[in-house]
This record gives C-alpha cells, structure tokens and sequence, in this order.
C-alpha cells in the first residue's frame, strides 16, 4: 500500500487505509512512519513539550517547566492558527500576543483565555523575573492546560 | 505602529487608574513585555496572598471591559508580599509612603548636609533610615519607618515613628 501525503499550507495530512506494520512502506521503500502520526505538525512539539514539563517537575527545574508548558499549549495554538485562519508568522508583529487573539476569538477557546493569560504570566515569570515560578503555580496551571491543548490540536486536525 | 504607540500610552494610563482606585494600597507598574509589544505587564506588589486572586480577576476583568476591541493583553503579574520583600524591595512601600521617604531625604539633606540612605528591613516590612553623620548624638538615630504594616495602606502619616523633629510628614 502507498500512503499519499498531500501538504496544504502547513498542514500535512494523509490518506491511509488498514495501516499494518507491513503496509508502512512507500514507493521508495522506506519507511512512512513519519507521515503516519503527524497530522497536525506542531502535534508532535507540543506533546515533546507537555511530556517535559513532567521531566523538569521531577526534577525541580521550575522554570523551565514553567517555560515548557507555556510552549506545549502555545504550538497547540499555533498550529490551530496555521492549520484553519491562515495564520504566517510575520517577524514585525510577536506570535504571542497574535496567538490570544485567536483564543479569544475561538467561540469554544474563548473560555481559555484566562489559562492563556495565567500560562503567559508564568512564562514572563520563569523567562524575565527574578523570582521563581512555584511548583504549586505551574501544577495548578497543568489541567486546564491539558484540557486546552487537546481542544486546539483537535480543531487543527478536524 | 504609531496608533499602537498612542493606544499603549493611553491603556498604560487607564489600567493605573482604575487599579489606583480600586486598590490604592498596592504600587503598580504597567511596562510592555520585553519580546512583544502588544503584552502590558501589569506588576502589582505587595499583595497579600489571600487577596492575589482577587486582584488577578480584577485585572482580568480590565481586560475584557477596559481593551476589550485592542489589540493589546494585560498579564496580571502579582507579587506577593514575600516575592516583593525578596526581589523588589522598593516597591515594599506604597506610593505615599516613597514619597514620605524622599521627602525625608531631602530634609536631612537641608538639614544636616548629608545624604541619608535607606534599605528596607530583612525581617519586617520597615524601612531604615540612615542618617549619617548626623550634628548631634541625640538629634537622630536609626529611625524606624514602617510601610504601614505588611498590607501596605497609605499610613504615611502615621509612619513616622521617629522623633517628631521629622514634622514635616503632612
């Protein structure tokens, strides 16, 4: 079986039936295994983020947990934004603060615009402040921003 | 870029004067955020921790009725009374009480010739005053000048525990 992988814009997406270790191959004979799980691109930086965030918890580095977890909701939105509004990053105008805008903007995201915020505070915090971000602060932060990052990443994939 | 800059000036004004009256106690700062122009950080110190989510919400809620058709995003940055004490120890006083604190300053520098210097208390939330060489033994020590409490309200005048040569607090 050969996969067929269309590109639109930035999104990858595939179309692919019965997929059995033996069917991964493409007409070059190598592996499709990257084409397989990346239906959204920044899926897969997002979740390295997410799970790192769990890594840097255990290890007490709170600032960087605070900072990875901003990012791993943050590529969720990205991605939403390039995938359904068209979104290119424009080097005059910071993708921060363009990324709350379309939060806001999303009628079901509208509600997570204040865990956007609190997850911006967090990573002004831990990347400008002198002070630490608390272990309390950033677990706080991690369910609603779990629940947030999957509802992006599925609106980019749908 | 020119409108954002006006905007800004304007929201930076507004977003102080609605925090100022809402909760006077507290100093506030209103900076953009150092990569993207269109964040204001909104750093309120000395802010109890039962009354940090408070004060969020009210920011929050600025946010939605203040700059709701901007384009710009208020980060409600609080401090707490012990983040503050730690690493922004001048922002430990109100507004009033810093005045008080310059205005005193410039006193001894009248009075006496020489700068005075003051730091805050590693233990409470005081202010110490240091003035030195003074003329006389007796005319001033090491005055005390609290913050009003650790919840900073505007006491200043109340702050002076000094000797009452210092009458010039009003």
């Amino acid at each position: 079986m050969y996969f067929d992988c269309i590109h639109i814009g930035d999104v990858r997406s595939i179309r692919c039936n019965n997929i059995t270790p033996e069917t991964r191959t493409g007409k070059d004979g190598k592996s499709q295994d990257q084409y397989i799980t990346l239906e959204c691109p920044m899926r897969n930086k997002s979740d390295e983020n997410w799970r790192v965030v769990s890594l840097c918890l255990q290890n007490g580095t709170l600032n960087a947990a605070a900072n990875r977890l901003y990012y791993a909701v943050f590529q969720a939105v990205l991605g939403y934004a390039k995938a359904k509004q068209g979104y290119i990053y424009d080097p005059n105008v910071s993708a921060h603060s363009k990324m709350w805008q379309y939060v806001a903007a999303d009628k079901g995201g509208y509600s997570y615009r204040r865990v956007f915020t609190k997850l911006m505070v967090l990573r002004k915090t831990a990347d400008y402040e002198p002070e630490t971000p608390t272990e309390k602060n950033i677990k706080s932060l991690m369910g609603d921003s779990g629940s947030m990052r999957q509802y992006f990443l599925k609106l980019a994939e749908s | 870029m020119n409108a954002n800059h006006l905007n800004l000036a304007e929201i930076t004004t507004q977003v102080k004067v609605r925090m100022r009256d809402a909760y006077p106690a507290y100093p506030v700062t209103v900076q953009s955020s150092p990569d993207d122009m269109l964040v204001l950080c909104v750093r309120v110190f000395a802010v109890p921790e039962n009354q940090i989510d408070e004060v969020q919400d009210f920011i929050f809620d600025l946010q939605d009725s203040l700059i709701t058709k901007t384009e710009f995003v208020l980060l409600p940055m609080i401090k707490s009374i012990e983040v503050t004490r730690q690493y922004y120890p001048k922002h430990l006083l109100s507004e009033p009480s810093l005045t008080l604190l310059q205005t005193i300053e410039l006193y001894l520098f009248e009075k006496v010739q020489q700068p005075s210097e003051w730091q805050h208390s590693q233990r409470d939330a005081t202010c110490v005053i240091d003035y030195r060489m003074v003329p006389t033994k007796n005319d001033f020590n090491m005055h005390n000048i609290t913050g009003g409490e650790l919840t900073p309200v505007p006491k200043c005048k109340h702050a002076v525990s000094a000797n009452d040569e210092l009458a010039f607090a009003a």
